[in-house]
């Protein structure tokens, strides 16, 4: 009898929980549902446990057992109530190379566990771009699925990319549309958060570079060597990253400046090693910063890997909506 | 003469049940379909083991929920419902043997046999116990923790089962001696 209930009520709960998806569009089912739920069902389980154990049964055992369907309804509880209504894509901000003819564009998105459909194709207006590696989603193991798309693995959730291909006629529209939807295989539609362009080597000035290092820990040096005279006495920071990369110094020949120190000039064959600290953006990015001056622009990429915390990726869309 | 018919009745149902106990030795979880025959072949096992015994006991009702519950698999998919099925699957089984364990009682007295069964169940019963227990956090963990709880607990559940072979084993061991005890004193 228990068994059948329980069974009713998760089934209750997917169609409730299907409901407030449709409803409520981003924004979780309420929590509180769940442990009423729980908690209702807790009840029932000691009413059962009393009357089993009143009818003579062993005592220590029905108590057991009871324990057992307990810790099965709060883990159920906790479990619903760390579910996302619907998968999220994980905003990016993408510098296309615009000396490529093909361009690729991987966007992650980050689904429940228990989620098993995949991103089959990107649309924007009249572009569509197919998810290369697309995979069926398999239906046979609902506790061990784990696609070939994975890329990071959470306790409820699993981080998934979206690779796709274009060319650069593709991309340009896909850089004017407004809204770029990546859709499931169900149809279900999924905004984006996407900040794309090309790069402009056009706008930059004449340098070669020489080395860069330390990208991991937020810290990101990068040394050039002038193959011009430039005044540098701006920085360059796209709009929707300024407060979350600094400048941290700027060091000509040995003498080192701050950005409060502009206007710097340096002369052809001079080494210019620049250093910023960029705190941990929920974001993916490929993008270009740099110093630029009347000369044009010394541009330092930033390649960085959103990370996996679902608070942080939502707090993210919000913002940059 | 009858006591010896029923004797080697006894003996069937120790078979059977042996039998069953031994399509439950190894987690065929990991190949969807062979899970399903593995557990419809143990609960019919059991079902045929069970017509052997003349006395009252639950153990009928118990699998006929047993075989419902293999069957909702075919109805959904979804990760959480696995989880409880897992569960419930585990408690009812453990609620069958311990109706066999009662069965084993049973015959233990009706040949007059020391009762180690008792004992045994109990013992049985709190492996099983903990290992549902800990089963219930399943879905809170990543894959490879997953896999090493699994593991661990159906490495228990293993060695239990062989220790309930075993003692099935020894009870239709010592039926059979009584026999020939039997047999003997009718020359």
């Amino acid at each position: 009898m228990m068994t059948v209930g329980a069974v009713y009520f998760i089934a209750v709960q997917e169609k409730v929980f299907q409901l407030a998806t449709f409803k409520q569009g981003m924004s979780k089912f309420s929590p509180t549902i769940y442990w009423l739920c729980a908690i209702g069902l807790s009840l029932l389980t000691a009413f059962v446990v009393r009357t089993a154990i009143r009818r003579g049964a062993n005592k220590k055992f029905v108590l057991a057992l009871g324990f057992i369907v307990l810790l099965l309804f709060g883990n159920s509880a906790f479990y619903l109530q760390n579910q996302l209504a619907q998968p999220i894509t994980v905003p990016l901000a993408y510098d296309f190379y615009s000396g490529n003819e093909r361009h690729d564009l991987t966007i992650h998105y980050v689904t429940n566990k228990s989620d098993h459909r995949a991103v089959q194709y990107l649309q924007a207006g009249e572009v569509t771009l197919f998810a290369r590696y697309y995979e069926q989603p398999a239906k046979d193991q609902p506790m061990f699925y784990y696609p070939a798309d994975v890329t990071e693995q959470g306790r409820y959730q699993l981080m998934r990319s979206a690779y796709f291909i274009g060319n650069k006629d593709e991309m340009q529209k896909l850089i004017n549309s407004d809204a770029i939807y990546l859709v499931l295989d169900d149809g279900e539609k999924l905004s984006t958060t996407l900040q794309l362009d090309f790069d402009r080597p056009a706008d930059e000035v004449a340098y070669s570079f020489v080395s860069s290092s330390g990208f991991n820990n937020g810290n990101q040096t990068a040394i050039f060597k002038m193959m011009q005279d430039a005044v540098f006495d701006k920085v360059f920071i796209p709009e929707f990253l300024q407060g979350s990369i600094e400048f941290n110094e700027i060091d000509v020949n040995g003498k080192t400046y701050t950005t409060e120190d502009f206007p710097i000039a340096v002369k052809k064959d001079q080494l210019v090693s620049i250093s910023l600290q960029s705190k941990a953006a929920a974001l993916d990015l490929q993008k270009m910063v740099g110093i630029s001056g009347p000369e044009g622009i010394l541009p330092i990429w930033i390649l960085r890997k959103a990370p996996f915390d679902i608070e942080k990726i939502t707090e993210g869309r919000l913002q940059n909506d | 003469m009858i006591e010896r018919q029923e004797k080697q009745q006894q003996l069937k149902l120790l078979k059977w049940l042996t039998i069953a106990l031994f399509l439950k030795l190894i987690l065929l979880n990991i190949f969807p379909y062979a899970f399903y025959l593995q557990q419809l072949l143990s609960y019919g096992a059991l079902l045929k083991s069970l017509s052997y015994f003349d006395g009252k006991t639950l153990a009928k009702r118990l699998i006929v929920i047993a075989l419902v519950l293999v069957m909702v698999p075919l109805v959904s998919a979804d990760t959480l419902i696995s989880y409880w099925l897992l569960i419930f699957t585990g408690i009812i089984d453990l609620l069958i043997l311990l109706q066999f364990g009662y069965i084993l009682l049973v015959l233990e007295q009706r040949n007059n046999l020391r009762a180690t069964t008792t004992d045994f169940m109990k013992k049985y019963m709190w492996v099983v116990v903990v290992v549902l227990a800990s089963w219930t956090f399943l879905m809170h963990l990543i894959y490879i923790e997953q896999m090493i709880l699994l593991f661990i607990g159906a490495l228990l559940l293993f060695s239990m089962n062989i220790a309930f072979i075993i003692h099935v084993r020894n009870v239709a061991k010592q039926i059979k001696s009584t026999m020939h005890f039997v047999i003997f004193t009718e020359k």
